[in-house]
């Protein structure tokens, strides 16, 4: 039942420096369960929305990596229906050296720079190979229709 | 052992410790010619186009090929067996890789694998003033720390339990990274005993023994679970779109040495890696297509299909149709076969682009249909393996035949598995075919097993009390159906080693 110290203290961190454009803050009744919310970064088809993701700390973290999942619709090649992400730090090359803060920053990164050759989604990465300005464009009409209502 | 050297100087390169066949016996033996011609599983007589030479090796034999290398490289370099393991271990068994390597810069190598030439070096633990592990985010100053070379610290406790999870959960072993991020560092062997837990050393050996058949192009794992063999066969990946490699385990189970999928002849790799991811990408589709249940085309009641028989009797009104097309049975068995091919729409509706996607959607469905449905009577026929035994009891007490004479069964059993098999592949292969005049022979070759494999499993599926007086009619059928397999894959698999088929998708 005990949480190990690591995850306290990537907590404490998250909550006393944190990153900007990215907001992680742990349920109170399952301290190894995150809502996180991420800004899109700016100049991609993501600006101005806000994504909401799921994030959970398994048993044998840091030896595993963190599970972690969008919660808002997005249109992007590396990110399927289910908001599962294609990253290879969530995969093979998770260490466990690295934290919480710079998954969010790598996912960040990721909205900023997809990569259609390693696809996830398979009929966007056709899309965004075939015709990336209509692709893009898709991506910012799903950012303004699921990404900007900011109430909930 | 004086042998050996003789032996060694024998084998020049890697590839031709793949066909050492003989045990550990005929290994002291000196008048034992060591050279492989001689391989009595290599020889096959009459080999047919489309089957490849491949050898199965079990235990012993992987492990005796890494001995017989180790010992090699040991001796060129002068380097105990251990550190030439680790160094073969670390370059993925290519020794030409590593020889150059060894010239180039023979310290930096030693160094990289954590063989520096200071041999007395021990890996040790170390105290650090006011410590904090970046993985455990705790510690101070009595922690016992530890670093490879590249100077990257943790904790004892954290290093150890990556490795573990390494070790345990992911099945890694002779190349895991230094646990800093983007740090390519590999844990060096001595670092790993050092560090890994006793309880975990077995699984590590087992490992290391592992990568050797996945890192040697030769070599693959059978892919049936639990199964210990590997099989060793000199086609190559630049071969796959000439040949389909199918090889078959010592423990029975038959499979594609190209991409361990299950036996695909006679469909190349290449399209059945993408006949699958299509069928996975139209699945929502095509599902309705694969349902169990069809509706009886004259009374409409719902019928199921619960043999592999496309023979269909509708229960109520004694229809008799074809699962596969839902045409007249009668225009089956006696005229023209008409269920294996596509008939291509006349031009005309191409011009209509909704028509044209239309049209490729059920052209696609037509190849999908029959496809799903070979793969699910080949299902069903599996599950009457067991039937089958069943079927061989009750024949012997009905017809007073012995154990032996009833052995038929099992015979068209497994011919009509074989044939399933094949059938369901030839529809990938034909969705894919441009059509060329090699696709008629090709299109009735199919007709031709497709007709024969419905007749013999009728014949099959008849109650027992008939089976006695048909013996002579199935073991006929059985046969005909084995050589029309044998012509289907035959002249298939020439044609592709000859590169005379034309597809309409690359083949790469
Ligand atoms: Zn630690
Ligand atoms: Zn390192
Ligand atoms: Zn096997
Ligand atoms: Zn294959």
């Amino acid at each position: 039942m005990a949480l190990p110290k690591r995850i306290i203290k990537e907590t404490e961190r998250l909550v006393a420096e944190p990153v900007p454009g990215i907001s992680a803050v742990p349920h109170e009744d399952n301290l190894r369960y995150f809502d996180v919310r991420i800004h899109g970064p700016a100049s991609s088809p993501y600006e101005g929305g806000i994504f909401k993701l799921e994030l959970f700390l398994p048993e044998d973290y840091p030896m595993t990596p963190p599970k972690i999942r969008f919660l808002t619709k997005i249109y992007h090649p590396n990110i399927d229906k289910l908001g599962r992400i294609c990253l290879d730090v969530l995969k093979s090359n998770w260490s466990p050296a690295l934290q919480i803060r710079t998954i969010l920053l790598s996912i960040q990164a990721l909205l900023g720079a997809p990569n259609p050759d390693d696809p996830l989604a398979n009929d966007v990465a056709q899309h965004w190979k075939e015709n990336v300005t209509a692709a893009i464009e898709t991506a910012k009409e799903w950012t303004h229709k699921y990404a900007t209502d900011t109430a909930t | 052992m004086d042998s050996e050297d003789e032996f060694m100087s024998g084998a020049s390169s890697g590839d031709d410790f793949a066909n050492i066949e003989d045990s550990d016996d005929d290994f002291d033996n000196e008048d034992q010619d060591l050279g492989f011609s001689q391989d009595k599983d290599i020889v096959r007589t009459s080999k047919k186009s489309y089957e490849v030479d491949f050898e199965v090796l079990g235990p012993s034999q992987i492990q005796l090929q890494q001995d017989v290398q180790i010992k090699d490289v040991a001796d060129v370099l002068g380097q105990p067996p251990e550190a030439a393991a680790i160094l073969l271990r670390h370059l993925r068994w290519n020794r030409e890789k590593l020889f150059d390597r060894y010239m180039e810069n023979q310290a930096s190598l030693l160094d990289e694998v954590g063989l520096e030439e200071d041999a007395s070096h021990t890996p040790s633990t170390k105290k650090i003033p006011d410590f904090e592990c970046e993985i455990c985010m705790s510690g101070d100053s009595d922690v016992e720390t530890y670093a490879l070379k590249c100077g990257h610290r943790y904790c004892v406790d954290c290093y150890t339990q990556y490795l573990a999870s390494k070790i345990r959960d992911d099945g890694e072993a002779a190349r895991i990274q230094c646990p800093t991020s983007g740090c390519k560092r590999i844990v060096d062997s001595k670092s790993l005993t050092f560090l890994v837990e006793d309880n975990l050393k077995s699984r590590y050996r087992e490992l290391i023994n592992r990568t050797y058949v996945d890192d040697m192009e030769n070599l693959k794992w059978c892919p049936a679970p639990e199964c210990i063999y590997a099989i060793s066969c000199s086609v190559r990946k630049k071969d796959l779109a000439k040949i389909v490699p199918t090889v078959t385990c010592e423990c029975k189970h038959p499979f594609c040495f190209g991409c361990a999928h299950e036996d695909h002849q006679p469909c190349p790799c290449s399209l059945i890696k993408k006949w699958i991811q299509k069928c996975e990408d139209d699945s929502e589709t095509a599902h309705w297509i694969s349902a169990n249940t069809k509706e009886c085309p004259k009374c409409q009641s719902t019928i199921e299909k619960n043999g592999g028989c496309n023979h269909m009797t509708c229960r109520k009104c004694k229809h008799e149709f074809c699962w596969m097309c839902m045409g007249l049975w009668s225009e089956h068995g006696t005229s023209w076969y008409n269920c294996n091919r596509f008939e291509e729409k006349s031009g005309n509706d191409a011009r209509d682009a909704q028509a044209k996607s239309r049209q490729s959607l059920e052209r696609y469905l037509h190849y999908y249909n029959r496809y799903a449905n070979h793969d699910q009577s080949n299902r069903l026929e599996k599950d009457n393996f067991a039937k089958t035994e069943k079927k061989m009891t009750l024949l012997q007490n009905q017809s007073g035949m012995s154990w032996i004479e009833v052995q038929f069964l099992e015979t068209a059993a497994k011919t009509l598995q074989e044939c399933r098999q094949t059938l369901k592949w030839t529809y990938a292969f034909a969705f894919y075919l441009a059509r060329n005049n090699d696709t008629i022979m090709f299109e009735d070759n199919q007709k031709d097993l497709e007709l024969a494999t419905e007749n013999l499993s009728e014949m099959f599926e008849q109650p027992v009390e008939q089976l006695s007086a048909k013996k002579l009619d199935i073991l006929n059928k059985n046969t005909y159906c084995s050589q029309r397999r044998v012509t289907l894959l035959s002249d298939t698999a020439e044609l592709l080693k000859r590169g005379k088929w034309t597809f309409n998708i690359s083949l790469d």
